[in-house]
């Protein structure tokens, strides 16, 4: 059986992207103002999802302290707003360059941390910057009641209220966003966050600035969710601390991860899973969340690449043992390549070689002594002289 | 002038030193040989080449310029005042650079590139791809380059492409372009890490035991392109167990045993050095 994404993917692009468009225009006209609310959050949030995208995605950083950005982002356009009277069409701009400085300034110290290290970084300046929030920081935040009293943005004459309104002001930004990311994806600097993904020493050997790149990277993202914290200040004229809070960031992740990491289609799937379906099914109440913990911890088993992944994700974590297992991903799969069966060759790819690492070398040769390694017998015959 | 003079390396790792004061040269044009046994600090040497590590002792310089140097035990010292190489007084970024040590990719712009000893590609990754990412630092479009699309971003996207495929057929990959370097046979991976490689545009090229696992074949084949390459004008040098090789193409060789350089001469005189013979090539026949 072909799956929905091998079908279709056969529809021209140009095709899809007119339909989806005209989809995501026409949705909301037919529906009750709640309906329309939760298309607006589901936009913002793919917003969310997409700036993260980058980070995690592609540059392959952990990053679970997203939140702390989309609320500097919110509250730099509220304070803005209050204190200087500025029009809040003009913070967004702010929004986003605040962001982008403390994108910055936490990662610049961090970069070099892998994996699990920069994730904990990370968690620990989302809650500094809740605390800081809840804290009433310099006296002008509100503490944890935040601020109120925002005013409406104005876009050319015209009050936005209406939910209508602020759905298509961020499905405007959603398609920028859209329009940016892929274009990102197909660049230089896309291609350089890969092969770090993939490899870092070697993207390093290969004369890539992996700090710049992963810097770049932390910092167009963290810019992004700026700006996705100006559009809900734009809808919600009240921001509290709420918006840093732990469990945001965690949804914004999962967002990444559950659609299919690295995958723009993914990030839309997950942020369905996260975002929309959720809200549709509250009437279930406290039942809902036990469910969402359930579907994912079963998710995660069957499918850990996601439900619409990226195709070079999907082969990162699926690896040979999807060839070799046959593995129903349901995707059509390429006729296998006959070049490729070295079967009468030993295999030199795996373990084999890893012994002649130097840290494995170097470890082998303080536990035993000089010229421990196996010479004798040695598989890849490197010896024969 | 040697194009990469090593002098008076060392690398300890805790108590051991893995390179024991080696001083030698690579002459432009050359092929030169670096062998030894296992664990004589090959590997490690090359990794101070190409900025992996730091030397502990000694210097290197490539093409007169000074490329790894110990780093002064002075990261906790300088790491606060980076900000330093950003102010517009020349001796003040003068100093900087004598301060710090360069980072891998700084060392790949100055034209060495490297190949691993355990193939490391983007293995999900097509092959052009691959090469692509050679071409990455001699290119400069970045964020808005890549979202705008200007002229000067689509030409350089025209050049990494061509310029790929200029040594993707040079190694003769061109059936597999658009493989990922996972599913390529072993021989045609270690091809496609020397085509990444030369993708960089080196003056140097460091090939990490090029020949290992490869047939009789495949390494005949290597050895040609080697060659090929050293005739393009880039210099090459590598390690290799498989004397064969080491023997047929390199013009000279220089012997590590135990981190401490014991030989160095052309394949002759290092097959009759007494001290090699001993501790290298004594225990098998050649």
């Amino acid at each position: 059986m072909k799956s929905l994404q091998a079908r279709l993917g056969r529809i021209p692009p140009l095709w899809w992207q007119v339909g989806l468009l005209a989809l995501a225009v026409l949705l909301p006209l037919p529906m009750s103002d709640y309906y329309r609310s939760v298309l607006w959050r589901t936009a913002l949030y793919a917003i969310l999802g997409l700036s993260l995208n980058i980070i995690v995605g592609y540059a392959g950083l952990f990053q679970l302290g997203h939140a702390a950005f989309y609320a500097l982002g919110a509250y730099t356009s509220a304070l803005l707003n209050l204190y200087l009277d500025v029009p809040l069409i003009l913070t967004w701009p702010a929004s986003v360059l605040v962001a982008a400085f403390f994108g910055y300034l936490i990662s610049r110290p961090i970069i070099h941390l892998r994996g699990d290290y920069l994730c904990v970084v990370t968690i620990a300046f989302g809650e500094v910057v809740r605390l800081a929030l809840v804290n009433n920081i310099f006296g002008i935040t509100g503490g944890a009641n935040g601020l109120s009293g925002i005013d409406r943005p104005v876009l050319f004459g015209l009050v936005l209220r209406t939910p209508l309104q602020h759905y298509y002001l961020v499905l405007f930004f959603l398609v920028l966003t859209l329009f940016a990311v892929r274009r990102l994806e197909n660049s230089r600097l896309g291609r350089a966050w890969v092969c770090i993904r993939e490899d870092e020493t070697a993207a390093e050997a290969m004369g890539i600035d992996t700090v710049r790149a992963k810097l770049l990277a932390f910092v167009v993202g963290s810019a992004w969710a700026g700006l996705a914290g100006a559009l809900y200040v734009a809808r919600v004229p009240v921001v509290s601390p709420d918006l840093a809070r732990f469990i945001e960031s965690v949804v914004m992740f999962c967002i990444v991860v559950l659609g299919g990491t690295g995958s723009i289609p993914g990030v839309f799937v997950g942020t369905l899973g996260m975002v929309t379906l959720p809200e549709l099914l509250r009437f279930l109440q406290t039942w809902r969340d036990a469910w969402m913990g359930v579907a994912m911890v079963v998710m995660m088993i069957a499918r850990p690449e996601g439900l619409w992944p990226s195709r070079r994700v999907r082969m990162e974590i699926r690896g040979e043992e999807e060839e070799e297992a046959g593995f129903p991903t349901g995707v059509e799969e390429d006729p296998p390549d006959p070049s490729s069966d070295n079967s009468g060759e030993p295999d030199f790819s795996g373990e084999v070689y890893q012994l002649y690492d130097e840290e494995t070398y170097l470890i082998t040769l303080l536990e035993e002594g000089p010229r421990g390694l196996p010479s004798e017998g040695d598989p890849s015959g490197k010896d024969a002289v | 002038m040697a194009l990469l003079e090593l002098r008076d390396l060392t690398k300890q790792f805790g108590g051991l030193t893995a390179v024991d004061h080696v001083t030698f040269d690579v002459h432009e044009g050359e092929i030169l040989g670096l062998i030894g046994p296992n664990g004589a600090g090959k590997t490690t040497i090359f990794n101070l080449i190409t900025g992996i590590y730091a030397p502990t002792e000694g210097e290197i310089f490539f093409d007169g310029k000074r490329i790894a140097h110990p780093p002064l035990g002075a990261r906790k010292f300088i790491t606060p005042v980076w900000w330093v190489q950003w102010l517009p007084v020349r001796s003040v970024r003068e100093q900087w650079d004598q301060l710090r040590t360069l980072r891998p990719h700084e060392i790949t712009e100055m034209g060495i590139a490297r190949t691993f000893q355990t193939i490391r590609l983007f293995k999900n990754m097509t092959v052009l791809e691959n090469v692509m990412a050679g071409v990455h630092h001699r290119t400069r479009a970045g964020l808005w380059g890549a979202i705008f699309r200007p002229p000067f971003q689509r030409r350089e996207e025209a050049f990494i492409v061509s310029e790929a495929e200029r040594w993707i057929r040079f190694m003769g990959l061109e059936a597999y372009r658009d493989e990922l370097a996972k599913n390529l046979p072993y021989g045609h991976q270690r091809r496609l890490e020397i085509a990444r490689a030369l993708a960089a545009n080196p003056r140097l090229l460091i090939l990490d035991e090029p020949a290992a696992g490869l047939n009789e074949a495949e390494t005949l084949e290597l050895m040609d392109v080697i060659r090929q390459i050293r005739n393009s004008g880039i210099t090459v040098l590598l390690i290799e167990h498989d004397m064969k090789v080491v023997m047929g193409i390199c013009e000279r060789i220089v012997v590590l045993d135990y981190g401490k350089k014991i030989a160095e001469g052309t394949p002759e005189e290092v097959q009759r050095n007494p001290r090699v013979i001993q501790a290298y090539l004594g225990e098998e026949e050649v």
